[in-house]
């Protein structure tokens, strides 16, 4: 009895890792939201773009540079099936301020501050954006709490496949 | 981590500051770095499951180009140095650093040495146990495309992120935080060295100080790793040169503005940054020198 509930808890933790490599190229589908128009548009894969395996109802974070001179696209998903809720995401941005503290030191003081939040935007899946100097994005993405995932090991789990996906092409506008 | 954060902070704790403000979770975490020595803040990070992603040596070398950056000769490791790399430690380092090489021979067309450089790098992987990053068919392409530049920086930058792929997945953490670092130094080194001298407003002069944020996300990234001795050794490299960068770059405030644009893109504006100087450039030269010449000895 032993042995086939160790033999069982191997073959799990097996097909939980495969889940996991599988969740690693989640990005790959983040197009399938976008119109055909957008689909249609030139865009290069950035290789800062992220896979995860999450848990449903939590959210996950990462955070990539996005260089001056480069228009980025990012595209949210999930590998939940159809009928799930749509994911919200929110961009920030490190504020970076100087102040001084009570001591009258001077101090560089960071705060992330939100720039976009796909919630008051229809959630919309997808955003263009570009900017005038090298900045620290964030990304938050609110993994649905309802859905199951499309891969068969983790549909019996509580655990999806997460992805972001981050798109450049030279700026139109470069240099400002 | 946490830990690790300590025993950091012993040390350069002015550094770590830097760190952990990369580190904190939500829109209300602060971290002061105090500018005068008299006092310093350090405000204990939380635990967020941040995943730190660093833009690729094609990332950057692409963007080079783009802005006018012109190749120079000799700024590539030589493959006579393959040799030397024995453990695991500097084999993995100069994977990185070789992969970087690939990066900008192929973005600045110097193809002719790419095959020999490609199989270096693909010996190396095999050693370091991460042969299943490379693609069968892969030196077939190679050979195929030859002297098409276009393709062969494709291939250079699918490469990279395979291997990186391929680690993550195999759990091979330790190896993939050594190649970063190591392609990390070898950009910043090889762009650098494309600087003839100091000029206000070069775009490739501003390139190299944005490397301060990319090496932020680096040593955060690299933060999770930290208790195998070669990442911490390594780690402490990136540290005594993101506080080159800290110290010798000028902060220049600025208000931030979001805007829509055409076709509704958002434009980002402004926003506090650091500001590169002649002394800020020969400094992080200097350094980047340095670190370049103990990894590839």
């Amino acid at each position: 009895m032993k042995k086939a509930i160790f033999i069982g808890s191997v073959l799990m933790a097996v097909v939980v890792l495969q889940a996991y490599a599988q969740c690693n190229k989640t990005h790959y589908f983040c197009t399938a939201s976008l119109s055909k128009e957008e689909q249609a548009e030139f865009w290069n894969l950035n290789n800062q773009s992220q896979s995860a395996m999450f848990a449903k109802g939590e959210v996950y974070e990462m955070s990539f540079i996005a260089y001056k001179g480069y228009d980025y696209r990012l595209s949210v998903c999930t590998d939940i099936a159809e009928g799930g809720d749509k994911i919200q995401f929110e961009m920030l941005q490190d504020e970076v301020v100087r102040v001084k503290d009570e001591y009258g030191n001077t101090n560089i003081k960071k705060t992330k501050e939100s720039i976009y939040k796909n919630a008051e935007d229809g959630l919309k899946q997808s955003i263009t954006f570009t900017t005038d100097k090298t900045k620290k994005i964030y990304v938050k993405v609110n993994i649905p709490s309802s859905g199951t995932s499309k891969d068969k090991a983790l549909g019996k789990t509580d655990n999806v496949c997460v992805g972001v996906l981050l798109e450049h092409k030279e700026a139109a506008s470069l240099g400002f | 981590m946490k830990n690790k954060n300590l025993i950091l902070g012993a040390a350069a704790a002015f550094t770590v500051s830097m760190m952990v403000s990369c580190g904190g979770d939500g829109q209300e975490d602060v971290t002061n770095v105090v500018l005068d020595d008299t006092t310093q803040t350090v405000t204990e990070p939380e635990q967020p499951a941040v995943d730190y992603a660093v833009p690729t040596p094609n990332e950057l070398f692409e963007i080079i180009k783009i802005q006018g950056g012109e190749q120079k000769v000799g700024l590539v490791n030589p493959l006579d140095n393959r040799s030397k790399y024995v453990e695991t430690k500097t084999k993995a380092i100069n994977f990185g650093i070789y992969s970087a090489d690939l990066a900008y021979m192929s973005c600045f067309g110097i193809g002719t040495e790419f095959l020999m450089y490609f199989k270096a790098i693909e010996e190396m992987g095999t050693e370091l146990g991460i042969e299943g990053a490379f693609d069968e068919e892969l030196m077939g392409r190679i050979e195929n495309n030859e002297g098409d530049t276009d393709s062969l920086f494709a291939i250079s930058n699918e490469t990279y992120y395979d291997s990186y792929l391929y680690l993550e997945e195999n759990d091979k953490g330790v190896e993939l935080c050594l190649i970063m670092a190591g392609g990390y130094i070898e950009s910043l080194y090889i762009v650098c060295n494309l600087v003839d001298k100091y000029k206000e407003g070069d775009p490739i002069i501003e390139k190299i100080g944005d490397q301060k944020l990319v090496l932020e996300n680096l040593l955060d990234f690299i933060l999770q790793y930290s208790d195998d001795q070669s990442v911490s050794e390594i780690m402490d490299d990136l540290i005594s040169l993101s506080e080159v960068f800290e110290t010798s770059m000028e902060f220049e405030e600025s208000g931030t503005s979001i805007d829509k644009g055409e076709n509704n893109m958002l434009v980002l504006s402004g926003g506090g940054s650091y500001k590169m100087t002649k002394t800020a450039l020969e400094k992080i030269t200097a350094k980047v020198e340095e670190l370049r010449a103990n990894y590839t000895k």
